[in-house]
């Protein structure tokens, strides 16, 4: 009786396991797609050269935003509006 | 025969694979959706463009027909056989261009600067400034230099004189004239007399009734 279940138990471990196995090898195939459609559209290798680069871009977005804060605000008070 | 390590290669491949697939899946999902999206906006910018279209025609038409009539009306205070004028907007490369036609007995004349004399171009630039101005109306004053330079003859010179004045009466516009021609001076309300005093310019008002 006490045999029958460790093996019910082993079964099912190795079925969870499978499954397991198998949901991780599905995520690993959607991060190799997400990896190929990101190097397709931006020419970036891997999620540390992303992670770069959207530092890069973070930090020209604000020189941007406070130029054209600056411009903006110069502008208001030539044409005072 | 396949041994178990590759069938669990397979197997990890496989199931790569269909996770591929998934998310290829779940982003053609919202790429769907998204056209979906972009459809219905693309339908309503249709419909807003031929709204804006019908607008600016009639606002055109509305344009056209203020202006040309009131062009015409000063060519016909001024001369006896006056010229119709006529505006016209026309499509030209991707921008719509606004043609200036003066028409006399069914004829376009397309070069009434030379042919003309001169004075017909000085009447209608003169009425589409007032035109231009009734339309927009900024401040009611309007300085013209020189507005009969090429308009000669004495009689037509009165007939341009008592058209500012009429304009000016009608939509309580003040017209600054800078003239040397007798016909403008007589009519104004007030004259002033510019003239060089050792290089420097000297304005006095000059009795006038």
């Amino acid at each position: 009786m006490n045999l029958e279940k460790i093996q019910k138990d082993l079964a099912d471990a190795v079925a969870e396991t499978d499954k397991a196995k198998e949901h991780l090898a599905k995520l690993e195939g959607q991060e190799l797609e997400v990896l190929r459609q990101m190097q397709e559209e931006t020419g970036l290798l891997s999620v540390e050269e992303a992670g770069k680069e959207i530092l890069n871009l973070d930090s020209l977005l604000k020189e941007k935003m406070e130029s054209i804060e600056k411009d903006y605000n110069k502008l208001k008070a030539e044409y005072d509006w | 025969m396949i041994g178990k390590p590759e069938i669990a290669r397979i197997r990890k491949k496989f199931d790569q694979e269909t996770g591929k697939r998934n998310l290829l899946k779940q982003q053609l999902i919202g790429y769907e959706k998204q056209k979906e999206e972009a459809l219905l906006r693309l339908a309503d910018h249709q419909k807003a463009r031929a709204i804006v279209q019908i607008v600016a025609e009639q606002t055109q038409k509305k344009i056209e027909y203020h202006i040309s009539n009131l062009v015409s009306l000063a060519l016909a205070s001024v001369f006896p056989e006056p010229y119709e004028f006529k505006l016209s907007f026309v499509p030209r490369r991707n921008k719509t261009e606004c043609d200036l036609l003066f028409i006399k007995n069914g004829k376009e004349n397309n070069d009434i600067l030379f042919t003309g004399g001169g004075g017909v171009a000085d009447v209608a630039s003169f009425a589409l400034r007032i035109a231009l101005w009734s339309i927009r109306k900024t401040r009611p004053v309007i300085f013209v230099d020189e507005p009969t330079k090429f308009l000669h003859n004495p009689a037509y010179q009165e007939k341009a004189s008592e058209l500012f004045k009429r304009i000016s009466d009608k939509l309580g516009v003040q017209i600054i004239v800078i003239s040397d021609q007798e016909a403008l001076i007589n009519s104004a309300d007030k004259v002033f007399n510019v003239h060089n005093k050792k290089g420097v310019s000297v304005v006095e008002e000059v009795a006038h009734t």
